[in-house]
């Protein structure tokens, strides 16, 4: 027996090459989104274990070795507060790093190898690093302290960048999805002008009408927005196969707010522009 | 009910439709609209359902001047006015019952409230055996009753229908008029746009008569 339909016809306000368009734009958002989200992470893990460490690098000066320095440097480091521990790096362990570089036999006893110690920072208790730099200065002319300051900040200017980036990818991807909104919002209205025109003319309040468009929209839009989520999920999934440490519930949550956002953009635009366009007409 | 007075109506070519338009509709009054083709009788309806407006004088519709009612009142207007269009305007896209129900649905009223109603009212004009029937498997007669279900589903105050026997025999013409009459006797003001002579010949029902956009006396015929 006879039941009520959709009062316009399917597909006629919102076809299925509007769901691809939606699928991308959806898909193309949550890439950007969730690579600033694995960025930030990834940088938050590096500058948190960089923060966390400093080194202490002690040469040759014109009267003391390296070695002459290191008991002095040591008992500097030993009534520092801020620090939790530090560790000589054993001189082979030196060697091999500088091999990959020199080459293999290419390090000989004649070359100057700093004496180099590994600090490790109390994140409870506050450091003074300038304290620190001053002191060991007064007993130890060769002695050097990194902070890896310049690396922090490259690193810090690297993930803003990106920052930048998917943000600007994201404004972009919401300007073309909202174009593209509104252009198929107005061809619905136009192929759907004789029903629109009737149901004025039997009573219809632009609302209910509105509220016709807009349910074809957000069906064909929570179906897309779902594809284009699913395929970045599944992409992101993949790639944290190979990071790891990086997966998180937390993630997928947060990239959520794309095809959430993106439905409530779509309904947003439709509802404004149906009721403006039908305050227009009879 | 509904009242023109000294209604003009100009297209923007220039064209005069109609001028100095007046007359009155009493409630639970039954009209006749004559005229020949082009002499105005669907522009003049068209002011009455609210899809245009005069270029001169006043519409009052339930005792309100249209021009000056605001958009959010159109709806309630237009649900007290049923119309039966000339081209019917059904939805092509919709069964019968789905088109005979649209005034409701756009009430919001919930299908089990009028469900049976629908189909009662669909036995009547006779399309009983066709409510999940599409438009266009239909014949001239069986679209105008759908159509004229559509306007009385609601039980307008007044019912406009728009050359209502233009697409069919003698037969559902003088079928159609008994359920016109019918509905008046309910209380219902008619309208009836025509320029079928025998539908209004000996018909006890007056007659307002279009001859180039305005309207002429017809003494003396009743």
């Amino acid at each position: 027996m006879a039941r009520n339909a959709q009062i316009l016809p399917r597909n006629s306000v919102a076809g299925p090459a509007l769901g691809a368009v939606t699928a991308t734009m959806c898909f193309l958002a949550c890439l950007a989104l969730g690579a600033v989200l694995t960025v930030n992470k990834a940088a938050h893990n590096w500058l948190t274990q960089a923060t966390g460490a400093v080194t202490v690098q002690i040469t040759d000066t014109e009267n003391l070795t390296s070695g002459d320095q290191l008991q002095a440097v040591e008992r500097v480091l030993k009534r520092t507060r801020g620090i939790a521990s530090y560790e000589i790096i054993p001189e082979e362990k030196l060697i091999g790093l500088l091999e990959p570089w020199l080459g293999t036999g290419n390090v000989t006893p004649d070359l100057p190898i700093p004496v180099m110690i590994d600090v490790i920072l109390n994140p409870e208790q506050r450091f003074n690093e300038k304290g620190l730099r001053i002191e060991l200065s007064a007993v130890a002319p060769g002695a050097k302290l990194d902070t890896h300051g310049r690396w922090r900040q490259n690193l810090e200017r690297g993930v803003q960048t990106m920052r930048l980036l998917a943000g600007l990818i994201l404004i972009l991807v919401t300007i073309a999805t909202a174009t593209v909104i509104i252009f198929a919002t107005r061809a619905g209205l136009g192929t759907n002008k004789e029903t629109v025109e009737v149901l004025h003319l039997i009573g219809a309040r632009d609302k209910f009408i509105s509220r016709q468009f807009e349910r074809q929209f957000l069906t064909l839009s929570l179906l897309s927005c779902t594809i284009g989520y699913g395929a970045a999920a599944g992409i992101f999934h993949m790639l944290f196969t190979l990071m790891t440490d990086m997966e998180d519930i937390q993630f997928y949550l947060l990239l959520l707010g794309v095809p959430f956002l993106s439905i409530l953009m779509t309904w947003l635009i439709i509802r404004n522009f149906v009721i403006r366009t039908l305050a227009k007409a009879l | 009910m509904i009242r023109f007075e000294n209604v003009s109506l100009r297209y923007d070519n220039n064209t005069d439709v109609l001028q100095d338009i007046n007359f009155e509709l009493k409630p639970g009054s039954f009209h006749f609209l004559t005229g020949s083709s082009g002499a105005g009788k669907t522009s003049l309806l068209k002011l009455i359902f609210l899809a245009g407006k005069p270029s001169g004088g006043k519409v009052f519709l339930f005792n309100q001047d249209s021009a000056r009612l605001p958009r959010a009142a159109l709806p309630e207007i237009r649900r007290r006015i049923g119309v039966v269009f000339q081209e019917f305007r059904l939805l092509d896209h919709l069964t019968l019952y789905e088109n005979v129900s649209l005034p409701l649905r756009v009430c919001n009223i919930k299908e089990t409230q009028y469900r049976s109603n629908i189909l009662e009212l669909m036995n009547w004009v006779g399309l009983g055996d066709r409510v999940n029937a599409f438009p266009t498997t239909l014949s001239g007669g069986e679209q105008q009753r759908a159509a004229i279900a559509r306007a009385v589903v609601g039980r307008p105050n007044v019912i406009i229908a728009d050359e209502p026997t233009g697409n069919v025999d003698t037969e559902i013409g003088m079928r159609l008029m008994r359920l016109f009459a019918e509905l008046n006797k309910q209380g219902t003001t008619i309208l009836i746009a025509t320029h079928d002579k025998q539908l209004w010949e000996g018909s006890p029902y007056p007659r307002l008569h279009l001859e180039q956009g305005s309207l002429v006396p017809t003494y003396g015929e009743y």
